[in-house]
């Protein structure tokens, strides 16, 4: 060994030195860098399955999102549907009742024309009797003289002798 | 309404004296002044009315003819009448 240069002492020195190193590097290098490595890894998958989780959420959020909105759409043109249905049907209701006023208003009124129509005639009829009467009482009041006055008497005493 | 049979008793003497006072008194209602002769004829024509007395009274509004009146019954002859009946029937 010697011959080749290799002092037996110093190999095991440096072969414990070695290993004495390898002992070190191993428990407070390596080791705690593999391990530090190890948990970024652990670290990083578990983000990304934090990630994939919330992506898968946002999505499921986002259907849920959307089914929502598509169902308020839904409830609403409904909704709209019925309000509609119920306005025609009161707009139809108000106008029936509208036009059966009309006509009890069109009916009472004719009724009310037709009533004021014979008062009137009536009333004209009566006017025109009363002024006949009246004009044939004055003419026979400046027409009549005593004898004809006689005569009246005379004829009607006659007439009821026929009778 | 009710009436106090007293003062009810005393309207119907009232009543019956007035009435057997003018149901002996025949009256004729005429325009003029009738005569004796007259007065007589229209009588003659009416024996339903007997009477003991007649009077006559003279009505301008009457137009023509004459009214009987004794007690409750009455007789309307007149002009008067005659166009108030024509009156209603030409209403």
């Amino acid at each position: 060994m010697e011959n080749i240069g290799v002092d037996p002492k110093l190999l095991i020195a440096q072969l414990i030195n070695f290993g004495l190193f390898f002992f070190l590097y191993k428990k407070f290098v390596a080791g705690p860098f593999v391990k530090t490595m190890a948990e970024e890894k652990r670290k990083d998958e578990e983000r990304k399955k934090l990630a994939e989780i919330a992506a898968n959420q946002k999505e499921m959020l986002a259907n849920e999102e959307k089914s929502a909105r598509e169902e308020i759409r839904r409830k609403t043109e409904e909704s709209l549907k019925a309000v509609h249905a119920a306005a025609e049907s009161e707009r139809h209701a108000l106008i029936k009742k509208a036009k059966e006023e009309a006509d009890h208003i069109m009916q009472k009124t004719a009724k009310q024309m037709e009533e004021e129509k014979a008062q009137m005639e009536q009333s004209y009829k009566d006017a025109l009797a009363k002024v006949s009467t009246l004009t044939v009482e004055h003419a026979l009041k400046d027409y009549l003289t005593e004898d004809m006055q006689k005569q009246i008497n005379a004829r009607i005493l006659t007439n009821l002798s026929k009778k | 309404m009710r009436l106090d049979p007293r003062v009810k008793e005393r309207l119907k003497q009232t009543f019956t004296k007035e009435m057997s006072i003018h149901k002996n008194v025949l009256t004729i209602v005429s325009v003029y002044a009738l005569s004796s002769e007259e007065k007589n004829a229209i009588v003659l024509k009416f024996p339903e009315f007997h009477s003991t007395t007649i009077e006559n009274e003279v009505d301008p509004t009457l137009l023509g003819g004459f009214i009987l009146k004794q007690g409750s019954k009455a007789v309307d002859l007149s002009l008067r009448f005659v166009l108030q009946t024509l009156q209603k029937k030409l209403v």
